[in-house]
């Protein structure tokens, strides 16, 4: 009994996780919307990410062809370009997963990572998406550049910054910031009025 | 080009749903329509199979699991995910990958209809 604690004690801590403390500086910045490019005229491109929670520190690395494309941490997310076509991509800890998808010219898809409950780690569990389960996903940071694959798959941070700046690429909308309103006039203080007796 | 034209499709992608709550998956791609021995491309189906995942139910469940004296936790891997399916009728959407002239149905009939 007292192993069968242990085990169940043991997949807990390789799936589950303490709540990741939110960073307050860019708490405000992270209530935006994310600004995806458009892919290249002819190219198709998909987002993989991984909403934040459970199994952490358990990777979810994407491959395709057996060459990593990116890391993919919790609570973050990165975008690769692709020729239109059929790509097949894999996850790998203690199980593989794998996912087909067809990505078609100038248009973007999405693929999420989760991990589920695994004997002694967390499994990778890939899949489509889409971009509603994408919006929904609360506080996604894009990889970090050092943590994509040597290859061009992934797109570099400055290299989505240059995507989003281009011309054919729409801006997100922002808000007009709200003018401050004006100070109430100071009134005048009134003198109390002696109360006569009637 | 009327309504029940036959086409072609491919399944890109399948995966029953498995233990510890995943769901199955199914990625479908339109290839064609044909009608008169005219093909017409498709490309960009939108289908969303929706099955549901069952990974976040497990995970609590593993949490429920170590604040009590019997191992529930291991239920999960027994736990599995909805599977993706998709129904006959099913309405999708999907776009034409070329442009194509198409004869109308029958004219001649449908003027004689309209004449009546």
């Amino acid at each position: 009994m007292r192993f069968h604690h242990l085990a169940a004690a043991v997949a807990l801590t390789a799936t589950t996780s303490p709540t990741v403390a939110a960073d307050k500086a860019g708490t405000k910045a992270e209530t935006a919307p994310i600004a995806l490019p458009a892919p290249p005229s002819g190219k198709g491109q998909i987002v993989f990410f991984r909403p934040g929670g459970a199994g952490f520190a358990i990777g979810c690395s994407v491959n395709e062809k057996g060459q990593k494309i990116s890391s993919l941490g919790a609570g973050k997310y990165f975008i690769m370009v692709a020729e239109p076509g059929r790509h097949e991509f894999s996850v790998k800890s203690e199980a593989t997963d794998a996912l087909a998808l067809e990505v078609e010219a100038d248009e973007t898809q999405f693929a999420s990572c989760k991990i589920k409950m695994g004997i002694m780690v967390g499994r990778p569990d890939i899949r489509p998406a889409t971009e509603a389960e994408f919006r929904a996903a609360k506080k996604l940071k894009m990889v970090d550049a050092d943590d994509m694959g040597p290859g061009e798959g992934a797109l570099r941070p400055e290299q989505v910054a240059a995507a989003l700046a281009a011309p054919t690429v729409s801006p997100v909308a922002e808000q007009a910031p709200v003018a401050p309103a004006a100070p109430a006039a100071d009134s005048a203080p009134v003198a109390p009025s002696n109360p006569t007796a009637g | 080009m009327p309504a029940g034209v036959a086409g072609m499709g491919e399944v890109v992608h399948a995966k029953g749903s498995g233990g510890s709550g995943a769901a199955g998956e199914l990625v479908l791609a339109a290839r064609y329509l044909e009608w008169r021995g005219q093909r017409l491309r498709l490309r960009s189906l939108r289908l969303s199979a929706g099955a549901q995942s069952n990974i976040n139910k497990v995970h609590a469940l593993n949490i429920a699991s170590a604040a009590s004296p019997v191992p529930i936790g291991l239920l999960g891997f027994f736990i599995t995910g909805g599977q993706a399916t998709v129904s006959e009728g099913t309405i999708a959407d999907a776009k034409t990958a070329e442009a194509a002239m198409l004869v109308p149905v029958e004219p001649a009939e449908n003027s004689k209809k309209e004449e009546n």
